[in-house]
């Protein structure tokens, strides 16, 4: 028999309020499993998650999560799927109109509240989910790896939009990712994990200004320390920036 | 010396450009598909025609045994005539709807539940495939036994036949459900009633409108199977009373009178299909 698999080890990280934080790791790093602890859907066999001072005991929409494949429900509209959690805790009808117009406006999608997800471009649907996971007013939302099935072009316009997105709307936000660059265009604080088993290595602040320049010198300083830090060989840090 | 570019993307003039084509070509052009499969079964048709008007003269096999094609409108004529062609469409279509819709109503209740609830699936599925590779023809007489050749027991059997088809497809459905849709739900806050009603009934509709379709074509072949054992009505019905009578047209008529009923309660379907599915990618 297999022995059990420690999946995380002593992993303690703090999200200021509106603070955008991201977990940057390799696969394999345990970064998926923290965040389906934080959002609830696995156990972890010790410690605890509080949000906002409570304790974590499942999924819950204090909790908004954008996962990875968009997730979206093919059968309903765009509308119905931004709508979907708003129904969920009975919010009255005009109140939701209101509120799915202000997100498709806020990810530029008017026109298409009617259109079915597979009639979208992949972009369109992850700024569908992105306000789904808004629309009920999360103390925090997760992002699960959301941009990588992007293609480039689209990835780096919707990680910049969604970045004034959570300004404009002061979003406390957790991300798992496994690009530097991501990391470093999004976020305020970088917690940097290793593998085998899951431990946080390094926890790195980005004090640059936004919106941030992924060319300046400061930019590609940060990248080629946390490129250190995740392969853990400052020697080679042209490999480090990916 | 002139070098020959490695790749070169540039549109060929064309000379003659189908400018001379006519209508009719260009139309038979985009329609060659579909005329090629009605050309085969006219060709089929007229060949089967023929031989059968020169059996006529040189009588190789009893012409009454060899019926022209061309013969059955004189049978439609006179089937409607007689008032039997709507007696039995009518009675073979009430009894496939009936059936249809008991079974295919017990078949989704019981499979959505044995989908969803463990205790559900323990309890009624292993009953339920001890039955199924059972060809339900086998039961078809215990069906008489118990309840005679009337109409009750033409749409119970058809009942039990489509069941299966239903069941199978509704709990494979609820099966089939994205664990993904749920955990998206659920982190929305959606409670299990909602998450039932809005995320696992309509992801295990494309598996459902599977069933629900093959279920309609099986209601049909099962149909016509009862109605040549039990029955007093109907178009199985009256093949076999036409077999007593030699009316060999008539056997012929009702038999492509099925198809094409088979052919319009699929196409139905599909349409409906289609429909229900518009969002499927």
């Amino acid at each position: 028999m297999d022995a059990p698999l420690r999946a995380l080890e002593d992993v303690s990280v703090r999200v200021e309020d509106r603070q955008f934080v991201s977990i940057l790791g390799p696969s394999g790093c345990g970064k998926s499993s923290l965040l389906n602890i934080v959002a609830g859907f696995i156990r972890p066999t010790r410690g605890q998650v509080l949000v906002g001072g409570s304790e974590v005991a499942g999924p819950g929409r204090d909790r908004g999560i954008v996962f990875q494949e968009h997730a979206l429900f093919p059968w309903m509209t765009v509308r119905g799927n931004i709508e979907f959690g708003l129904k969920a805790c009975h919010v009255p009808k005009p109140e939701r109109d209101r509120k799915v117009e202000e997100l498709i406006d806020l990810v530029g999608l008017s026109g298409f509240e009617d259109a079915f997800p597979k009639q979208l471009s992949g972009g369109m649907r992850q700024r569908v989910a992105v306000s789904r996971a808004f629309a009920t007013d999360p103390d925090v939302v997760l992002l699960d790896e959301p941009f990588s099935a992007l293609d480039e072009q689209s990835r780096q316009r919707i990680q910049r939009e969604f970045v004034r997105i959570c300004q404009a709307t002061h979003q406390t936000v957790l991300m798992v990712t496994h690009s530097i660059e991501e990391s470093i265009l999004m976020s305020d604080r970088v917690v940097v994990m290793a593998p085998r088993p899951g431990r946080i290595r390094a926890t790195v602040d980005i004090d640059l200004a936004r919106p941030r320049d992924d060319t300046s010198p400061q930019f590609i300083e940060k990248r080629r320390q946390i490129g250190a830090l995740l392969y853990d060989r400052p020697d080679s840090v042209e490999d480090g920036a990916r | 010396m002139s070098r020959i570019p490695a790749i070169e993307v540039a549109p060929v003039p064309q000379p003659h450009a189908r400018r001379s084509a006519s209508a009719v070509q260009r139309w038979a052009y985009e329609h060659a598909e579909a005329l090629w499969r009605a050309g085969a079964v006219v060709l089929f048709f007229v060949v089967w025609q023929v031989v059968a008007m020169l059996n006529q003269q040189v009588k190789i096999v009893n012409p009454l045994l060899l019926v022209p094609p061309l013969e059955l409108r004189h049978t439609v004529v006179r089937q409607w005539q007689e008032g039997l062609l709507v007696a039995d469409l009518k009675a073979s279509l009430s009894a496939a709807g009936m059936g249809y819709f008991i079974g295919c109503s017990l078949g989704l209740i019981t499979g959505i539940l044995v989908g969803y609830r463990q205790l559900a699936q323990r309890l009624w599925d292993p009953v339920v495939q001890i039955f199924r590779p059972i060809p339900p023809l086998a039961f078809l007489p215990m069906f008489i036994l118990y309840l005679g050749i009337g109409e009750m027991t033409r749409v119970l059997f058809i009942a039990y036949s489509v069941y299966f088809y239903t069941y199978m497809s509704a709990m494979q459905g609820v099966k089939h459900v994205d664990p993904l849709h749920i955990r998206a739900a659920l982190s929305l806050g959606a409670s299990h009633r909602r998450i039932f009603w809005a995320i696992i009934l309509p992801g295990s509709m494309p598996h459902v409108m599977t069933g629900l379709r093959v279920s309609a074509g099986m209601s049909l072949f099962v149909l016509v199977a009862a109605e040549l054992i039990a029955a007093d009505a109907g178009i199985g019905y009256r093949i076999m009373w036409a077999r007593q009578y030699f009316e060999v047209d008539t056997m012929l008529f009702d038999a492509f009178l099925i198809g094409f009923l088979g052919f319009m309660i699929d196409s139905g379907m599909r349409r409906l299909e289609r429909h229900v599915l518009r969002w499927k990618p």
